[in-house]
């Protein structure tokens, strides 16, 4: 199948990924539809034509989803396959929902023929919360009715996604994220300027906040802010932590995608309730760390660990508790179906 | 396990909506079905619903004859198979008895 077709990329992209089986009755199927949906729209107008194509890719995703957990899938493909799958499919569904979000309400400033490039800048931002969360959502969910998600050997497959995903986390974190957030501010601060008939605005460079800065630019800005304003150090040094925690926190949270697996048994309402806790409980101690660097003297990096290390902890003391519980089988015959 | 084998059978709602639409309105794409079950179906689900069908060979399908300009990927026209129609006369039949029964 040509690349060059349209849905053709998508469908290469996902011929990696995903079995012959899941391509042929999922993905070439709704990607047809979206292809032919899109045509439809064509002449609609762009905001017509991005809804068909954020619907078609969340319909996308959620029939990965449902595939992959219905029990032929499971016996054609394995647990690897299945797990990544499962991840792939919530990390497809919560970029969809951080990238629409914005834009409801931004379509009208910045403008209808700016809104494919602002889904490029938001894209970014977006995938930096939505692959932790996804890795979570995807272990936890992903391992329900395997048949080894009681046993320790299960754990490789979920800490290889956390692990690879904290690769992509950090490489985002530092160089894409940054770049994007500018580019973003520039496009808005353009579409403003010309909405209000400024063309003498539309010239000028917003300066760069700590959330535009490359690595390089956060630290020479340290390095100055410690001779002319201290009092912000501890800011700059908690967003320049929280970068790389914000990627470690992939493998952490993989840890308690396996806790919460083990927690809450088969049923995949109560693992998704405990990884949407988890979720809740994760930023709670972010803005927790957060508030102290303002409020205390508590170091910045402490502040920006604390949530993954109290993750951690309760991540490992669960799989203790529940590898403690687990009696030993008593025949060859396993208890999950 | 006793409580579940002494219950009732139970039939997907979904699997029964696309049977049923499918034998009244004939052959039709996956997003033809979506369409006409007025919101019952979704685009993320019906593939699926439809991919559990075909295992229980209740429906079949084949791609549709594709022009060789046409852009897109070619799309599967899905249809009700004999054992499918029976399937759906037989749940016909529970239903019917069943309401009988409650009378």
């Amino acid at each position: 199948m040509s690349a060059n077709r349209p849905g053709g990329r998508l469908l290469a992209i996902l011929s990696h990924v995903t079995t012959s089986d899941t391509l042929e009755r999922i993905v070439v199927p709704v990607i047809a539809d979206l292809v032919v949906e899109m045509a439809d729209a064509r002449g609609r107008g762009a905001v017509r034509r991005v809804w068909v194509f954020l619907r078609g890719h969340v319909a996308l995703a959620r029939a990965l989803v449902m595939h992959s957990v219905t029990p032929p899938y499971r016996q054609a493909c394995g647990e690897r396959s299945h797990i990544s799958s499962v991840t792939l499919g919530c990390a497809l569904i919560f970029t969809a929902m951080l990238v629409a979000a914005p834009l409801r309400g931004w379509h009208e400033v910045i403008g209808e023929e700016r809104i494919a490039l602002a889904i490029a800048l938001l894209l970014p931002q977006a995938l930096g919360a939505a692959i932790p969360l996804s890795v979570l959502f995807g272990v936890a969910l992903g391992t329900a009715r395997c048949r080894r998600s009681r046993s320790p050997n299960i754990a490789a497959t979920p800490l290889g996604i956390g692990a690879v995903a904290m690769v992509v986390t950090l490489m985002m974190a530092w160089w894409v994220i940054p770049a994007a957030n500018h580019t973003f501010r520039i496009q808005v601060g353009n579409a403003v300027a010309e909405r209000a008939s400024r063309a003498d605005v539309a010239v000028l460079m917003p300066a760069k906040g700590l959330n535009e800065m490359s690595g390089k630019e956060l630290s020479a800005a340290i390095s100055l802010a410690r001779w002319q304003d201290p009092s912000r150090v501890s800011t700059m040094v908690f967003t320049r932590h929280v970068r790389t925690s914000l990627a470690v926190a992939c493998l952490v949270l993989a840890a308690a995608g396996l806790a919460v697996a083990r927690l809450a048994g088969r049923h995949l309402c109560a693992r998704g309730a405990l990884a949407l806790m988890v979720t809740v409980g994760y930023y709670a101690l972010f803005l927790v760390g957060r508030r102290w660097v303002t409020t205390s003297d508590v170091s910045p990096a402490l502040a920006a660990w604390t949530a993954n290390g109290v993750l951690l902890v309760l991540s490992v003391a669960a799989l203790a508790f529940s590898l403690s519980r687990q009696a030993p089988p008593a025949s060859s015959s396993t208890t999950e179906r | 396990m006793a409580s579940k084998s002494a219950s009732l059978p139970t039939f997907p709602r979904k699997e029964l909506l696309v049977l049923e639409l499918l034998a009244e309105h004939g052959p039709m794409f996956g997003l033809e079905l979506v369409r006409v079950s007025r919101g019952h179906l979704k685009r993320g689900t019906v593939y699926v619903t439809l991919g559990r069908l075909a295992d229980k060979s209740w429906v079949d399908s084949e791609q549709e004859p594709q022009h060789p300009a046409a852009i897109g990927l070619p799309r599967r026209v899905y249809r009700i198979t004999s054992q499918g129609l029976r399937v759906l006369e037989a749940v016909a039949l529970v239903r019917k008895t069943l309401a009988w029964g409650t009378r």
